[in-house]
């Protein structure tokens, strides 16, 4: 398949992959509070 | 009977979506009706997984997956890099609006976006902005309404060979029924119902150009060197599986942001963060809900350039000026009666969960926001009053398109660019600048509604080379930048110190 799309437009789709890798990596990385909940999630 | 006998397997399975809506109505009818906070935000003790997948089936609507999809067929793979905006802008909204807005909504007590301003700015232009913002929801949100039950009855239209006016009255009916009966108890739960069944449909129609071609390579084959024609009627040959060839990058970005920031700014999504019932909740729904749109997108944002391997040069030649039939076109030549059944009622799936958000907020703003100003309201009351509010806009929405003006489509993603201008740098500011004022707010808020109109209808279709700058861009960039300058110049009329360290932590 990559011989045949060219790599800007598969370069969407993995760009899409990477961004929720990161989010998900950036959110493991913070502290979450929420009013009136006395847990904080780690 | 013989309509029954011809349509059993999509009204069966209609029915069976349409009762668990209803159901989930019912069920929540008693709950909603303890207070103002229970019909408005859900008591704010929401489960983070039922919020995450509220906001993906939200945001995504018959837009996208009718829409969006069959518009690849016309652009090509390209088209993929709009749900690449989309999702980061997912993750903004959530790692950056999220958290915040739920605490200092829940700290001053404020259920809806416009009172958020109101509680937030105080002074006095604080109530003004909360009042500004009510109308322009009520008025923004009619031609998005219009522009999805106008789709939604053309989809039972073309399916169900159900008369039009039917259609809406239907689609209108049933989801004003459970939003007016359960609140946001009853949105959200729907949404997620909703959600599930729409990331499954997107996998399910990612998966069908795939199978009737008869495998990935060959499906590649026949639309990496294709003898369709495009728009313009030139040979697209490896238009569709190269970058940019049928479609400008301006024109990637300007619906890439123009819809995108919806996230950001549009309150049918920003209200979704008010119910979030605790930490672990939110924690999930920030991981979770880019996840969700990113696989949906990754599955319908190209769909339609993959349907070129299914058509043949006189099908496609009448698809490429008729993008929004290309999904209809798909699921009618796989003609698996059960696959259609499945992706019909997720269709009307991502239609009334946008619908049903929006009917709540544009019922929340006319009582909540502008009714109960004017005469102050008990629980109770209010409650009441929103229901019939909700029913009344409906019925106002369901004249509009059953007579809808030329362009509804097109005034849906004009709204679209009002709120984001209109709203963002108020929410923005709100919750991280100390010094916003709400003289930065309502300044800001009149100028981004004044640049839209003016960059749409002075200067887009009417400046050579300004047709793909979509009016977003130069209106949320003034609106910023109003929002900044004027809330330093009224550093005066700030809220107290006391407020902000209320809301600020110290």
């Amino acid at each position: 398949m990559a011989a045949i799309v060219d790599w800007a437009t598969i370069g969407a789709y993995l760009t899409i992959v990477l961004l929720v890798l990161v989010n998900a990596w950036a959110v493991s990385r913070m502290p979450v509070d929420v009013a009136g909940d006395d847990k904080r999630s780690h | 009977m013989h309509w029954i006998g011809e349509h059993w397997p999509v009204l069966a399975s209609l029915l069976v979506y349409l009762g668990l809506c209803l159901g989930i109505g019912w069920y929540f009818r008693r709950r909603a009706e303890r207070g103002v906070a229970d019909f408005y935000v859900a008591g704010r003790s929401v489960p983070g997984w039922v919020v995450s997948l509220a906001f993906f089936s939200t945001f995504a609507s018959t837009n996208t997956y009718i829409g969006q999809a069959g518009h690849a067929f016309a652009a090509g793979l390209s088209w993929a890099w709009v749900g690449a905006l989309w999702t980061a802008f997912c993750m903004v909204s959530w790692l950056m609006l999220g958290p915040r807005l739920r605490n200092q909504t829940a700290g001053l007590g404020a259920v809806t976006v416009p009172d958020y301003f109101d509680h937030r700015y105080q002074g006095a232009l604080a109530r003004p902005t909360r009042v500004l913002s009510a109308v322009t929801i009520l008025f923004a949100t009619l031609w998005y309404m219009a522009g999805i039950a106008k789709g939604c009855a053309h989809l039972l239209e073309t399916v169900l060979a159900v008369p039009y006016a039917w259609g809406v009255v239907a689609i209108l009916g049933f989801t004003c029924l459970y939003t007016a009966l359960g609140g946001m108890y009853s949105v959200l739960w729907t949404d997620a119902v909703q959600g599930m069944m729409m990331l499954a449909v997107a996998v399910v129609m990612a998966a069908i150009p795939f199978v009737y071609a008869g495998g990935v390579g060959e499906l590649f084959d026949r639309i990496s060197r294709t003898s369709h024609l495009s728009a313009e009627g030139v040979p697209i040959g490896d238009g569709l599986v190269t970058f940019g060839a049928l479609v400008s990058v301006t024109s990637i970005v300007g619906i890439g942001l123009s819809v995108g920031m919806k996230q950001i700014s549009e309150p049918r999504c920003l209200v979704r963060f008010y119910s979030v019932g605790d930490a672990a909740g939110m924690r999930f729904a920030m991981v979770w809900t880019p996840i969700f749109l990113g696989v949906s997108l990754i599955c319908v944002m190209g769909l339609g350039a993959l349907v070129h391997g299914m058509a043949d040069e006189r099908e496609a030649a009448y698809l490429i000026h008729n993008t929004d039939e290309v999904v209809g076109f798909m699921l009618a030549k796989f003609g698996n009666p059960a696959v259609t059944a499945a992706c019909i009622t997720g269709l009307f799936a991502a239609g009334m969960s946008s619908l049903a958000s929006v009917m709540l907020i544009v019922g929340t703003a006319a009582v909540g926001d502008i009714a109960s100003l004017w005469r102050p309201l008990g629980a109770p009351a209010t409650v009441r009053l929103t229901r019939l509010a909700i029913v009344a806009y409906s019925a106002v929405v369901g004249a509009l398109t059953l007579f809808p003006p030329a362009g509804v489509v097109e005034l849906t993603s004009f709204s679209g660019a009002v709120f984001a201008a209109s709203f963002f740098p108020a929410v923005f500011g709100g919750l991280y600048l100390r010094w916003g004022t709400g003289h930065g707010a309502f300044c800001s808020m009149l100028v981004g509604m004044g640049a839209t109109l003016a960059w749409r209808f002075g200067v887009r279709f009417r400046v050579d080379g300004m047709s793909d700058v979509h009016e977003i861009i130069p209106a949320f960039c003034v609106s910023l930048a109003v929002y900044l300058a004027v809330s330093r110049l009224t550093a005066s009329r700030a809220p107290s110190e006391a407020h902000l360290d209320r809301i600020f932590g110290r």
